[in-house]
């Protein structure tokens, strides 16, 4: 058997020794304040006039003694009860305290004896130690001792003192008493409960380890458990506030103000961890908001700030405040950022929260569903942009590229985000032939891994071109312009249904001339037609083929508003060449070509992910009712992808069925 | 072999192998300042002492050192590379009659104390896989941290955590 330490009095928290004064007469607090100086400071507090129990007994005292555990309650009322039951036995031969061989009164129960109640302060209190008198003591063990489901024992003599417990079983709680060495009349009592191995639960010292070995331990939990282990006491949850850095698989925040909402939420596993509010004021940055996300970890920020038009409400500046501060706080690997703000002072806000970004060795995705005409705006908010690993900026509009004319990033952002980044992909950008010629060196200057790859004004590209045509600085194709000595490479290539429009990719090739593989790259693929005169060529689709086949990528996405059966079929078969892990479908048309699309999906490989959104322009006459993917389309995805999200499916309760089997497969 | 003697705070002697004390960031700091490795000085003679570690905690110290000894000793905190540690089944059968006691705790702070990265790690490690797939009540009861939340307080928590539960 332990034994529990009995200088570890000093150790009980203060809070619960007034409690425990609390309920003592100024009588009986006295003689305990002499018993070390810490319950003196104690004693000196206020003072009880509480008298529990007929003061002319020594029952009055017993009263005492256990209501000072617990104030009121069920606990007092009982004992009360108990008081008045008649002795069983008396005399106890032997062990502590042997001086008192009086009548206690004994259980009117058996499974549940009066005396075993005064264990029940462990309900309450994991461990108790006070100070009481010696002869309630003995009576109270004498009481006990005989009960089958009791165990006693005691050690020591009247010299050395005397020392002597009481185990009950069932309850698994010890009392033990030791002799008060100032005061023989005084009893040093503990009650403690045992656990399953035998150890005393009376052990505060988990609290009691330093804050940096607190913070170490907590630092190898994941988030989940940091959280429960976060409830147990309020040191814990205030040293996982400290701490923060959880680690979330994807962490979304929204800003819409359409529906007044503002969210920040972590997710990891299938569990979200949220601050929710409303614009109103429900999310701010309060210092437990804050702590919420300190140092947080994440593989994928998202965040998505829509300012509705239809909406009177303005988005405040405190709930960008608010977002910029979380995001300030947070550590990821990719973020992605979808937007649709067209304004001066809401793009300056923007600014604000990814200037704070820390991103090092990061992955930033733009994507803006702001008419094209703002991009100046969107130019301004690029050069605020740190150093990234890898950069990508899209409109997600595609449709005016034939009017491109003054649209498009501006040379200075474009020349910004290169020097500042390893990888960068724009949608529509506006330079010049020396504005390439830049960018071009840049590339060859640098020494690592590069790549830029842009749309841009097809003239501008030809012009380049023939600036080193002209002076013979370069090896030139069709397609390319070579600098031989650093492999350094422009790759020039039509858009399909925009001849106005080149596409072109700079970057060091390998040995044998070809482009590197790209790192987790993702490919984009986009087509817009006005469907006038230009229909789409086999040999556009051939080079294409050949320009992806040779290129080493994970994601494919390919964003279209032409769907007719030629473009399907040839879309089909460069999709059937490449291999790619994952697959993003944004398709529109005047018409309702799902059916079409159908078709095309069908002919989809394995795939790790799938996304397909599909909607017919509002300009068509398509009837909205038949829109949406056929049912063997949609079973041929679902068995051949991990995750799949489609937009609309026709789809029967037999589908469904079957669907839902493939998962539970 | 060259004996140290480490002095706990109750007054133990325990002549320790140089070679294992290598594994203590303090102890290697007092042995260079004490020039203790120098041929010329008794190291015998001269015991060094750890006024902050229990005799039978320092022991236990040891006795982890013995098991550990020819081990690469750990360079700077790097908590990336803890993600990955798994707990080895001697130090886990090592720490396990210590679990959920006070003299686990004390070999943790004593680690800390004497600077030795692999058992703090490890300690740590073992301490917080046993609050793992735990609630807050279920650590309060195993670890005996008194409940200081109000019900009030209880609730708010509650709601706080709903997505964890």
């Amino acid at each position: 058997m332990q034994w529990p330490d009995i200088n570890q009095i000093p150790t009980f928290p203060n809070d619960l020794m007034f409690l425990i004064f609390n309920d003592l007469s100024t009588e009986e607090r006295i003689p305990l304040g002499t018993t070390c100086k810490r319950l003196a400071t104690l004693v000196k507090g206020g003072v009880s006039g509480k008298n529990i129990g007929d003061s002319h007994t020594e029952n009055r005292a017993l009263s005492i003694s256990w209501n000072f555990a617990k104030k009121g309650g069920r606990v007092r009322s009982r004992l009360a009860l108990r008081a008045d039951t008649p002795p069983p036995r008396s005399v106890c031969t032997r062990g502590y305290p042997q001086t008192h061989h009086r009548n206690w009164s004994h259980a009117s129960s058996k499974e549940d004896p009066a005396p075993l109640q005064i264990f029940r302060l462990t309900d309450s209190y994991k461990y108790v130690t006070f100070d009481i008198s010696e002869h309630i003591v003995d009576e109270f063990i004498r009481s006990m001792m005989y009960l089958p489901s009791v165990d006693y024992d005691w050690e020591g003599d009247e010299e050395d003192g005397e020392l002597c417990y009481i185990f009950d079983k069932s309850s698994r709680t010890i009392l033990f008493a030791s002799n008060n060495d100032n005061d023989e009349s005084i009893a040093r009592v503990t009650i403690a409960k045992i656990d399953e191995r035998n150890n005393l639960r009376i052990h505060n010292d988990n609290p009691t380890l330093p804050n940096d070995l607190m913070f170490l331990i907590f630092n190898e939990l994941p988030t989940v458990d940091r959280i429960q282990l976060g409830t147990s006491c309020k040191r814990f949850r205030k040293i996982d506030f400290e701490l923060g850095s959880k680690h979330f698989e994807r962490i979304d925040i929204s800003l819409i103000d359409f529906y007044q909402q503002l969210s920040v939420v972590g997710k990891t596993g299938s569990m979200e961890y949220a601050i929710h509010g409303n614009i109103t004021g429900h999310a701010y940055p309060s210092r437990h908001n804050l702590s919420r996300f300190r140092s947080a970890r994440t593989n994928v920020l998202n965040i998505a700030c829509d300012q509705s038009t239809r909406s009177s409400y303005n988005i405040r500046d405190s709930d960008f405040d608010f977002i910029a501060k979380i995001c300030e706080q947070i550590r990821f690997a990719s973020a992605f950022i979808k937007t649709n703000f067209c304004e001066s002072n809401t793009i300056e806000h923007l600014i604000s929260i990814i200037k704070r970004f820390s991103m090092k060795h990061t992955q930033v995705v733009i994507k803006s569903s702001a008419p094209q005409s703002t991009s100046f705006l969107y130019s301004h908010l690029l050069k605020q942009l740190p150093k990234i690993n890898r950069f990508r900026f899209d409109f997600f509009t595609i449709s005016k590229w034939n009017e491109h004319r003054g649209i498009g990033i501006s040379e200075s952002a474009f020349h910004h985000i290169v020097s500042q980044t390893n990888h960068a992909e724009f949608d529509l950008v506006q330079t010049t032939a020396e504005g390439i010629q830049r960018v071009f060196e840049m590339v060859r200057n640098w020494d690592g891994y590069k790549f830029v790859v842009f749309n841009t004004d097809w003239t501008t590209v030809i012009e380049f071109i023939a600036l080193h045509l002209v002076n013979g600085t370069y090896a030139f194709d069709d397609t390319r312009v070579t600098d031989r000595s650093t492999r350094t490479v422009l790759i020039k290539s039509d858009v399909v249904h925009s001849k106005f429009i080149a596409n072109v990719v700079i970057c060091k090739v390998d040995a044998d001339y070809k482009i590197p593989p790209l790192p987790n790259d993702l490919i984009s693929i986009a087509f817009s037609s006005s469907r006038s005169t230009f229909r789409i060529r086999s040999a556009d689709f051939d080079f294409l083929g050949k320009l992806v086949e040779q290129i080493t990528f994970k994601s494919l996405m390919i964003k279209a508003n032409c769907c007719d059966s030629t473009s399907i079929e040839q879309l089909t078969s460069l999709i059937k060449s490449c291999k790619m892990e994952k697959v993003s479908f944004y398709l529109s048309d005047n018409e309702n070509t799902s059916h079409l699309c159908s078709h095309l999906l069908l002919q989809l490989p394995k795939l790790d992910k799938f996304r397909f959104q599909f909607h017919t322009l509002p300009s068509g006459q398509a009837n909205r009712e038949e829109e949406g993917i056929s049912e063997s389309a949609f079973l041929h995805i679902v068995s051949n992808t991990n995750a799949a999200r489609l937009d609309k499916v026709n789809y029967t309760a037999d589908g469904i069925q079957r669907a839902f089997e493939m998962v539970k497969q | 072999m060259v004996l140290i003697t480490l002095v706990s705070s109750d007054e133990q002697n325990f002549p320790v192998e140089r070679e294992l004390l290598k594994q203590s960031g303090t102890i290697e700091t007092l042995i260079v300042n004490m020039n203790l490795d120098d041929e010329d000085t008794d190291a015998a003679a001269m015991p060094i002492p750890l006024p902050n570690v229990k005799g039978d905690v320092l022991e236990k110290v040891i006795q982890w050192m013995e098991h550990h000894k020819g081990d690469p000793v750990k360079e700077g905190d790097n908590e990336d590379n803890n993600a990955e540690i798994v707990v080895p089944q001697w130090d886990d059968d090592f720490f396990k009659p210590a679990m959920y006691g006070s003299k686990h705790l004390e070999l943790t702070v004593a680690a800390s104390y004497l600077d030795i990265k692999n058992l703090l790690t490890l300690s740590c490690k073992a301490i917080s896989n046993t609050f793992k797939g735990k609630t807050g009540p279920q650590i309060r009861e195993e670890w005996g941290v008194p409940n200081e939340f109000t019900p009030e307080e209880e609730e708010a928590i509650r709601k706080e955590n709903e997505w964890s539960e």
